[in-house]
């Protein structure tokens, strides 16, 4: 813990509810990275966010996030957060200007010229009452919110759920230009893989409480493979190792985590035509990860 | 927190601006005479002066789910809380303030005095810790549930002179006499600390619930 190149740090962090249990959740996120939470529904995504949001209180475990600690420092850490949640919640019949100006007064690094700038942008008209925004308009009104006090860390979860996909799309470059622009941190969770491939240098894979894999998302890619090959083409220990395998009329195929070390043992196949590598999606991955467990 | 506090203040304005203004007129219409009733009328309605608006308030923030809303913004529980006892005891001290004001200009005889200040201030002692224990049980049950356990308890509130009259049946006057008799001994130089003392206890109850 305490590594100072971290923006945000979990360790081994717990959380039992009824039904379910988050059990011994261990992440990091450097800064100027975007890190996507990958998951299934009610894998603990929304929990680990709420935790490090301080909405929840976690039963065991460390949460650093500036290397402090929610539960003791929530308001500091908030004040340099821009938080965008699954359900966006106003005073519905307040206006969206009284809403900014209300939020405002919250924040110490608040600019009132890149909330008018982002209003703008997004179209959002300063004197709609709140509940008559709707849901696109909702979700871009509250990211306004969380990016006009310059947050150096933006925790987004399911932000773009229920979005039409010009606006999913808005949405999702506006982080990774916040990114790679500006050096913003940003912790995104969803269960809308494509998101994440869109936006994510790092991802982490959440089924039923647990993180069962997180790596660099290039480097993952690099690694999972789906390998296609005709009887008798792959040496046992390589089919063996093959998730996912299905024969079909024209051969065999499999889902490996380690192409990049066994990728010399396929070269000859590769060249006689008996082996065929497919890259994979991270939805594929998910499938593979949430079927394993 | 000045933004709570201002969201928050609206409608204990209305409810003090509307009440304020009742009680001089009934001061006005009713005269000197009318003392008696003028008071009990006041201690009730300091009770609806502080109730109307925490239940309004507390109504509202859950129907626009405002604490899930603040929850995301930089303020602590402890602030929110604090602005919200931080109104009631400004609003139950300006009221019961204003109201010993209104009748201490007023020519009441110096005994019936004692019982007026008596009666106005064990209101707003009441008012003020039934306030608190109010955000308690909101922040612990959730508006509706907690709405619907004080709409219970008043229901069987009503119940309470019937058990008066049958206990007291045959000699009423000894009743009120004993209440009258309480009110002009209590020493509220040394009640108000102690429940401005309970208040606060109350109050930090009420953010470790919030937190």
């Amino acid at each position: 813990m305490d590594n100072p190149e971290n923006i945000l740090e979990l360790q081994n962090v717990k959380k039992k509810y009824k039904g379910f249990v988050l059990d011994g959740v261990s992440l990091s996120l450097p800064q100027g990275y975007i890190l996507g939470l990958i998951g299934p529904n009610g894998a603990g995504k929304t929990t680990t966010i709420k935790i490090l949001m301080n909405m929840v209180k976690r039963d065991d475990g460390e949460v650093r996030v500036f290397g402090q600690d929610p539960q003791k420092k929530a308001k500091q850490i908030k004040n340099k957060v821009g938080y965008l949640g699954e359900e966006q919640y106003f005073y519905g019949n307040k206006t969206v200007a009284w809403t900014g100006k209300f939020v405002s007064t919250f924040y110490d690094d608040w600019d009132t010229n890149t909330f008018q700038h982002l209003l703008t942008d997004f179209q959002i008209s300063r004197t709609k009452k709140t509940r008559e925004l709707s849901k696109g308009m909702k979700v871009r009104f509250s990211l306004a919110l969380a990016l006009s006090h310059d947050p150096e860390l933006l925790i987004l979860d399911e932000p773009t759920a229920g979005l039409d996909p010009v606006i999913r799309r808005e949405v999702l470059e506006l982080l990774r230009k916040k990114s790679k622009n500006e050096g913003k941190s940003v912790i995104i969770s969803s269960h809308i893989t494509d998101d994440i491939m869109r936006t994510a240098d790092l991802v982490a894979f959440l089924i039923k409480g647990k993180i069962v894999l997180a790596s660099d998302k290039d480097e993952l890619l690099s690694n999972w493979k789906r390998i296609h090959y005709k009887k008798g083409a792959l040496g046992s220990e390589i089919v063996n190792s093959l998730t996912r395998r299905k024969d079909h009329a024209f051969g065999s195929s499999g889902v490996t985590d380690r192409y990049l070390e066994i990728k010399d043992a396929l070269v000859q196949g590769i060249t006689e035509g008996v082996v065929k590598i497919e890259s994979i999606n991270l939805d594929d991955i998910l499938i593979s990860l949430v079927k394993g467990a | 927190m000045l933004s709570i506090v201002k969201k928050n203040m609206s409608y204990f304005i209305a409810y003090v601006t509307v009440i304020f203004i009742l009680t001089a007129i009934l001061r006005i219409a009713l005269g000197n005479e009318q003392t008696v009733p003028l008071v009990m009328i006041s201690g009730v309605l300091i009770f609806l002066m502080v109730f109307g608006p925490v239940f309004f308030n507390e109504q509202y923030e859950e129907k626009h789910k405002a604490y899930d809303f603040l929850d995301i913004l930089p303020v602590n529980a402890s602030e929110i809380v604090s602005a919200k006892f931080g109104i009631v005891l400004v609003t139950v001290a300006a009221t019961a303030g204003y109201l010993l004001l209104l009748f201490a200009v007023s020519k009441v005889a110096p005994n019936d005095w004692i019982l007026v200040r008596s009666y106005i201030l064990m209101s707003s002692v009441v008012c003020l810790l039934f306030a608190a224990l109010s955000y308690i049980g909101i922040f612990s049950l959730g508006y509706t549930k907690f709405a619907m356990i004080v709409m219970s308890f008043f229901v069987l509130l009503g119940f309470v002179p019937i058990l008066i009259m049958k206990f007291y049946r045959d000699n009423m006057d000894v009743f009120i006499e004993n209440i009258l008799s309480f009110l002009r001994q209590v020493n509220w130089l040394a009640v108000i600390p102690l429940v401005l003392i309970g208040y606060f206890c109350l109050m930090f109850i009420a953010i470790k619930i919030k937190e």
